[in-house]
């Protein structure tokens, strides 16, 4: 057993793509747990979406033990966190099971918006940090540069910076000599009762839930009671372990370790990422920093073919096993028919969440346009959340209309201070601040309404900095603003998938630009079909669908009448994968017209 | 291959032409001496497996042009159809192309019993003729008409073409005009369309000519339907207007849901609610004959129930509609029984109508323009 004091918990933090899963796989390389032959890209990342995308959904640890030249045995655990800003809740949940961090930059880019705002996650947590320039064998590497940045922004002795490649191995040496040198041992008490962080649980389908543990005080041995604090329930652990990196056996983790327990847990809501685990009949004060999980972005998932509800609920019960941050309730629309409300972190974990659902379970789906949560005031009194647009209820028992309010940093290049100034301000963004990052790049921060930047701020960003803009957000509150629900009548009648909501002064401009998208998207029929964007029971923009003037074929073939019947069973084919709305045909793409319509 | 039948009509399909029209994509070969007596010889072999019961009211060759032949060879397929397989009063149609045709072979056809032209006219505008690849001159098209008169043809049809690029309504107004001087029996008015593989829909995608817009197409097509009718050729399909009585059998029997063979290269039959169609392709049409005595490489009998409805909108095109008793001699189905829930909130909303006491049903004037929106709904 390795000596307490020989324990290094450590995380990574870097902005997305500067190569921190390369280099959590090289120190697997350089500790010799995996071997060179064993040795695959990205090792830790093994769902395949993380391996398509180039991106950790999930934190991972790994055990990794390591005889020094000085004799002494250390064991170095290793905390991937998610590299997403969805997942931040896990990031700081991964940080708080450390006691140090590798802040890693791309010795090609500089310090990146994530880099800012996970260096500042890490900070709060009173990490050591090593500032770790990865990188250096490519050609276009300035570390002199990012090095500079890095002392201006962390005010830090520039030859405590360790320059790698992760890629060749080069300076790895270095970084765990340095990673055992600078980062404090665990302190917990070895003696007291037992508390124990969930960082991450994930469900596997024969042994429940396996949660993922750092053990801060006391110790956790097979066959222990052990107790959930938030939720109150008690388990048996029938099995534990440490990640090696795949799941080992053993019979105790002791004070500072990291592992695994299993303990016939059937549902992930039991063991919550945040939450205590301590001895049954301990009295404990719970670890700080546990939050509820909370979806941020919701939207409709319909199944393409009605006939596909149920089959739809049976994807979504055995995907929500292994996620407990999404949530879904079924909802129904006049529109869409039976579907669900669901609930989700940000829009990569929609994006993945949908992605997963179409590849499991091959149900074709109809998204509704997303909405952030919002909360209304109500005159009684009454507090109510709402997570779509069909839920607001009368403008008269509104008192307030709060929306969420992220506070969001963006990182670029000083040329880009304008253009970025013109977009956040476009959507409400309230200036906060100005810091230089190096003499070339600064660090913008706005408040802003999370509705204004969590569909497609990012693309915009990217786009209009020529691909050097980056940027992170964190909610920070929730703010009365000057909302309406718009709706939208297509031949007079209102289509609850896609009403939405927004502020009330640019409710004509956003209703124009829906109904435009529309027009296009909504095929022609033999009547004139209106299009109208409503606030209340004012009409704020209209517009007309022509109805066909010619669609007739002329020429039968000598005899051919097949042909002409499977051109009109074609017509109508085209029609059948489409809603009805009163007597008017819309395709299901026309349900995001909401989302495509933002800068039309 | 067809079996016995009450059939009472024949397609025969002569795949040879000149040179290939521009809208085209109908099987046609351009004319080689050898293959056209192999292919005419294979014909043979089709029309003599042919098992019929009934006389034929109505035989209609198309092509392809089959005047394009030589006068021999127009009388080997000819001679296939003369003496008794006609009905007394048989309407024999052949399909003509201006500059195909002799004195001659006007005279071979008014022999063997031919009684009715179609002559593949399209505009009488130069500019027009050019657009479409048609190899013949205005000119050639009003002797062709006048040759056929002196040969005493009295039952003849143009096929016009509408809505090539560049044309005006100005322009379609003086083909109609001219159409109705020359004083033809039946005119078949048919709008461009831009078919999937055609040389006119290779030159739109490359951006090379600019189709009318669906508006300007919906005009000349308003247009038709005003200046047949008040010259005598009354509508009675979409795309048809002739002098009473003289509506053409033939196709009436396919509008109908009738009984036909089909004989030749890509040629379809329907028979005993089974519908066929030989290949395309020339080789294996001679060769299938060669060895099995059939080229049938398709065959479909549709359910009851798509039967039906295929029935209804085809028949719906002719201007009459359809006649519910008829309907129900044909099939032993009731329409309204079967589509009644489709169909009856298209007669509210006024593209389909009843007359003679809710005894016939048909398309309404402004539902012409739209027919196939309109019977898509139905199919």
């Amino acid at each position: 057993m390795v000596k307490q004091e020989n324990i290094r918990n450590f995380s990574i933090i870097a902005h997305i793509d500067h190569g921190k899963s390369t280099l959590a796989d090289r120190l697997l390389l350089a500790t010799g747990l995996v071997s060179e032959r064993d040795f695959r890209d990205q090792f830790l990342d093994d769902m395949e979406l993380e391996r398509e995308r180039g991106i950790t959904i999930k934190a991972r640890s790994v055990a990794m033990p390591y005889k020094h030249t000085d004799k002494n045995e250390y064991l170095l655990n290793l905390i991937d966190t998610p590299g997403h800003v969805d997942f931040s809740y896990e990031v700081s949940r991964s940080l708080a099971a450390c006691e140090g961090s590798l802040l890693v930059v791309d010795a090609t880019q500089g310090i990146e918006a994530q880099t800012v705002a996970n260096s500042y996650l890490a900070l709060n947590h009173d990490l050591a940090i090593i500032p770790v320039v990865n990188k250096i064998d490519l050609p276009s590497a300035q570390p002199e540069g990012v090095k500079e940045e890095i002392v201006d922004f962390l005010g830090c002795h520039p030859d405590e910076i360790i320059f790698v490649s992760a890629k060749t191995g080069q300076g790895v040496p270095e970084l765990i000599e340095a990673i055992i040198k600078r980062i404090p041992a665990p302190s917990g008490k070895k003696e007291g009762p037992l508390r124990a962080l969930i960082f991450d649980s994930v469900y596997d389908d024969y042994r429940g839930v396996i949660s993922h543990i750092r053990v801060v005080d006391g110790e956790v041995g097979k066959g222990d009671m052990v107790r959930m604090l938030q939720v109150g329930r008690e388990y048996d652990v029938t099995e534990l372990g440490t990640f090696s990196p795949k799941m080992k056996q053993c019979n105790r983790l002791t004070t500072g370790q990291v592992g695994y327990v299993v303990g016939n847990i059937k549902e992930l809501s039991n063991a919550n990422i945040g939450d205590t685990l301590t001895a049954a009949k301990a009295q404990v004060e719970p670890l700080p920093g546990y939050v509820e999980p909370q979806s941020m972005v919701y939207c409709g998932l319909y199944p393409s073919a009605t006939e596909n509800f149920e089959n739809l609920r049976k994807a979504l019960d055995r995907l929500a096993l292994n996620d407990c941050s999404f949530t879904y309730e079924p909802e129904s629309s006049q529109a869409l028919g039976f579907g669900f409300r669901c609930g989700f972190l940000g829009m990569l974990h929609m994006d993945i969440i949908r992605e997963r659902l179409e590849r499991e379970s091959d149900i074709d789906l109809v998204t509704t346009a997303p909405n952030v949560t919002y909360e209304i005031l109500k005159t009684s009194g009454e507090l109510i959340k709402v997570h779509s647009p069909a839920d607001v209820p009368d403008r008269g028992v509104i008192e307030e209309f709060r929306e969420p309010i992220v506070k969001l940093q963006v990182m670029v290049p000083r040329e880009f201070i304008g253009t970025i100034m013109t977009l956040a301000e476009d959507r409400r963004g309230i200036y906060k601040t100005l810091e230089y990052i190096g003499s070339f790049r600064v660090l913008l921060s706005y408040e802003i309404p999370f509705a204004e930047i969590v569909f497609d701020f990012y693309d915009k960003l990217k786009s209009s900095t020529r691909g050097y803009g980056t940027m992170d957000y964190e909610l920070l509150c929730y703010r009365d603003s000057d909302l309406a629900k718009i709706d939208i009548l297509v031949a007079g009648v209102p289509v609850d998938a896609l009403s939405l909501i927004c502020v009330r002064d640019k409710a004509d401009k956003r209703g124009r630009a829906i109904l435009q998208k529309l027009r296009k998207e909504i095929p022609r029929h033999m009547f004139q079909v209106a299009l109208q964007a409503a606030v209340g029971a004012k009409v704020v923009a209209r517009e007309n669908i022509a109805p066909f003037r010619k669609n007739v074929t002329a020429k039968c073939y000598g005899g051919d009448i097949t042909r002409k019947r499977k051109l009109l069973e074609k017509q109508k084919e085209g029609k059948k994968r489409m809603r009805m709305v009163g007597n008017v045909t819309v395709p299901q793409k026309a349900f995001l017209a909401v989302l495509d319509s933002r800068d039309d | 291959m067809a079996p016995a039948s009450s059939s009472s009509a024949l397609y025969l399909h002569i795949p040879f032409c000149l040179s290939r029209c521009n809208y085209c994509t109908f099987t046609s070969y351009i004319q080689k001496q050898a293959d056209i007596s192999r292919y005419l010889d294979a014909l043979t072999i089709e029309f003599e497996h042919l098992v019929y019961s009934n006389k034929l009211e109505s035989i209609y060759i198309g092509g392809g042009t089959p005047t394009c032949l030589s006068l021999k060879e127009i009388e080997k397929w000819l001679v296939l159809l003369s003496g008794e397989c006609k009905a007394p009063g048989c309407e024999f149609t052949v399909e003509a192309n201006p500059g195909t045709l002799t004195m001659d072979k006007l005279m071979l056809l008014r022999t063997a019993g031919v009684n009715r032209l179609s002559i593949g006219c399209q505009t009488f505008c130069e500019k027009g003729l050019q657009i479409l690849g048609r190899t013949h001159n205005v000119r050639q098209t009003e002797d062709a008409i006048a040759m056929a008169r002196e040969a005493g043809f009295d039952n003849i049809s143009l096929d016009l073409i509408f809505g090539w690029p560049g044309q005006t309504p100005c322009d379609w107004g003086r083909d109609m005009e001219k159409a109705v001087a020359l004083g033809v029996e039946h005119i078949s008015a048919y709008c461009l369309s831009y078919e999937s593989g055609s040389p006119l829909e290779q030159l739109r995608e490359a951006g090379k000519i600019t189709p009318l817009t669906e508006d300007e197409e919906r005009d000349l097509f308003d247009m038709t339907g005003e200046f047949f009718p008040a010259a005598g050729l009354m509508r009675y399909e979409i795309s048809n207007f002739a002098r009473l009585g003289h509506e053409c059998r033939h196709n009436l029997n396919y509008w109908k849901g009738g009984e036909y063979f089909g004989l030749g290269l890509a040629a379809h039959s329907h028979v005993g609610q089974e519908r066929f169609a030989n290949t395309c392709d020339l080789e294996e049409y001679v060769n299938k004959l060669q060895l099995e005595g059939s080229a049938c490489v398709f065959r479909e009998k549709l359910p009851p129930e798509k039967y039906l409805r295929e029935l209804t909108v085809i028949w719906l095109r002719l201007a009459a509609g359809i006649n519910l008793r008829e309907f129900r001699a044909r099939t032993g189905a009731e329409l309204m029984k079967a589509l009644g829930q489709e169909i009856t909130p298209l007669v509210r909303t006024g593209w389909l109508a009843w007359s003679d006491n809710h005894e016939r049903l048909f398309l309404t004037e402004k539902a012409l323009p739209v027919a196939d929106s309109v019977l898509a709904e139905l199919v």
